[in-house]
Parts: C-alpha cells; sequence; structure tokens
C-alpha cells in the first residue's frame, strides 16, 4: 500500500521532472510488472517504452554529461512550452498595442453600422457638448441630422 | 500543462475584453439590459480624439420608459460610488416648464495618465414617461470633464 503511495507520488514528480535517476529506475521496476492498479495502467506503455530506450544505452561509456536522459527530455518540454507561452504574450501583447493604437470610427443606428466618418463624427461631437452644456434640444437635432428629417 | 492552459486562457480574457470593462454600466453597451438594435452606439478611437485629449469615446443613446431610465441611472451612479467616485456630479433640470433632464457624471477610473469618464443624461418633454437617455464613457488625458468642456468650447 505505502509502495502504490509511493509509486503515486513519483510519478507526479516524474511528470513534473523533478524524478532523480534512481527514482526513475524504481518507476520503471515498477511499470514492468503486469499487476498495476487501474488508475496508474495508462502510464505503464510510456514507462516500459522509457525503460526499453533505457536498456539500448550502449557499451561506450559516455561522460554522464553527454548521456540523453528521460528526464532532461521532460525538461526541454517544459522549456518549449514556456518559450511558447512567452511568444504567445508577445503577440497577444502587441496585437492589443496595435488594437488600442487602431483607429476606430463606427456607429451602429438602431443597428446598422455605419463607417461614414462625418456622421459618426456629428454624432460624437453633439453627444459629448449636449452632456457638457445640458442641452436640452440637442437630442432632437442630432436625430434629425442623422435621419435627413 | 494546466499551468500553460491556465496561461492561455488568462490571455484570450484579456485581449477580449473592452475599455470599460468591470462597470455595471457595461452590461448596457454590450446591449445585455436592452437590444442593440434599439439604440444608437457611437465608438471613436485613436488619433480623432486627441484635440480632446481622449483616446476612447463610446457612447449609446436610447429611448426608454422612465423606470428603465431610472435603472440606468442607478447603475451609473454605483460605477461612480465602486470607482473613484470624487468629483461627481449629478444635476436635474427644467427649461421652460416643458423640457426637463438629469444630468449625472462622474470620473469611474484613474490609471496613470489615463483617466476615465461615465456621464449619464436622461431628456424628456412634459409629462411623457418616455425618456431619450445617453450615456457615454471616455478615457484619456483629460484630467477632468470641466476641461474637457473647455477643449469642446474651442
Amino acid at each position: 500500500m505505502n509502495n502504490l503511495l509511493r509509486i503515486r507520488t513519483l510519478t507526479d514528480k516524474f511528470f513534473d521532472g523533478d524524478t532523480t535517476p534512481k527514482e526513475e529506475q524504481e518507476l520503471y521496476d515498477f511499470y514492468r510488472q503486469d499487476d498495476i492498479p487501474e488508475d496508474l495502467r495508462s502510464n505503464r506503455e510510456l514507462f516500459r517504452d522509457l525503460a526499453a530506450l533505457g536498456s539500448l544505452t550502449p557499451s561506450v561509456h559516455y561522460p554522464p554529461s553527454t548521456i540523453h536522459h528521460p528526464l532532461s527530455t521532460y525538461r526541454h518540454r517544459w522549456w518549449i512550452a514556456a518559450a511558447a507561452v512567452v511568444l504567445v504574450l508577445l503577440i497577444g501583447g502587441a496585437t492589443l498595442y496595435h488594437h488600442q493604437r487602431t483607429d476606430e470610427c463606427v456607429a451602429y443606428i438602431y443597428g446598422e453600422r455605419v463607417t461614414d466618418r462625418d456622421v459618426v463624427l456629428s454624432e460624437m461631437q453633439k453627444t459629448m457638448t449636449a452632456m457638457t452644456a445640458d442641452g436640452s434640444d440637442v437630442v432632437e437635432e442630432q436625430l434629425k441630422a442623422m435621419f435627413g428629417d | 500543462m494546466k499551468k500553460v492552459i491556465m496561461m492561455f486562457l488568462m490571455l484570450a480574457a484579456s485581449l477580449s475584453a473592452s475599455a470599460q470593462t468591470g462597470l455595471k454600466i457595461n452590461d448596457l453597451f454590450e446591449g445585455r439590459i436592452i437590444s442593440q438594435e434599439k439604440m444608437v452606439e457611437t465608438r471613436v478611437r485613436g488619433k480623432t480624439l486627441a484635440k480632446y485629449q481622449l483616446t476612447y469615446y463610446r457612447s449609446v443613446r436610447l429611448v426608454v420608459a422612465k423606470e428603465e431610465a431610472e435603472r440606468l441611472l442607478q447603475l451609473v451612479e454605483a460605477d461612480g460610488k465602486d470607482h473613484f467616485a470624487t468629483g461627481s456630479d449629478r444635476s436635474q433640470k427644467t427649461v421652460f416648464g416643458k423640457e426637463h433632464s438629469i444630468t449625472f457624471k462622474t470620473q469611474v477610473r484613474k490609471q496613470g495618465e489615463k483617466n476615465c469618464f461615465l456621464c449619464y443624461q436622461a431628456h424628456w418633454r412634459g409629462n411623457t414617461t418616455e425618456r431619450e437617455v445617453t450615456v457615454i464613457y471616455m478615457e484619456g488625458s483629460v484630467r477632468s470633464l470641466e476641461q474637457l468642456e473647455e477643449l469642446l468650447k474651442n
């Protein structure tokens, strides 16, 4: 029972990229068994493959720094994910900056889109003037100007 | 991986957020209170507004029942209270005994050099129960609505 708990903890640790080579070997040994609890079974193939990759290591003794370890594969994945996030943030930031600086001049008059700059700006100016001056007859003028009555 | 997905979602949310997000009156601008087909909406952004020291302008104008107009005023006033409430100004006017208007103006946010303002005006004639309501949201470096008023005069 305790062993299963340890395996679950080690499995999580492995996916976080924090396991030591010794712990990884422990995982490979565990997943080599046929009798694996159902919730861990989905990881079995992955660990068996990783263990098989490890056993293919040539007999030539390479310096430890040159051995491509599965752990480093996962770390690489995290670096790639982090780089992707930074890239998306940069693109998103640039898009947002561009969007904020881009000119927009549009009115929707009872659902109908109007992009005539003069009409839109006229509407804006009248509305602002009416608001700041508390004018009471400007709204009617706006409607007349808008619909040509 | 969950963290990565969360970051993507947060980024998407921040990109889709509109300027007046977080304000109660935003529901009106987004057509969640009254259908956008029943209002006149104006949206201007960019250098056109530079002479008013603004960067963003959005207004809606619509005709609603008196009760609805009062509800909208409450939303605008609540935004004034919830945010940067100093300098809020509410006035009620009757012109020549027939023309009536209620105006409420407030600064709702201050983000560095950027000031955000919200204005509401309801206008009606005589004893009618309908109100012509205008709500404006503005952003820019203009320091106050008084300064904006001066800029509009020039």
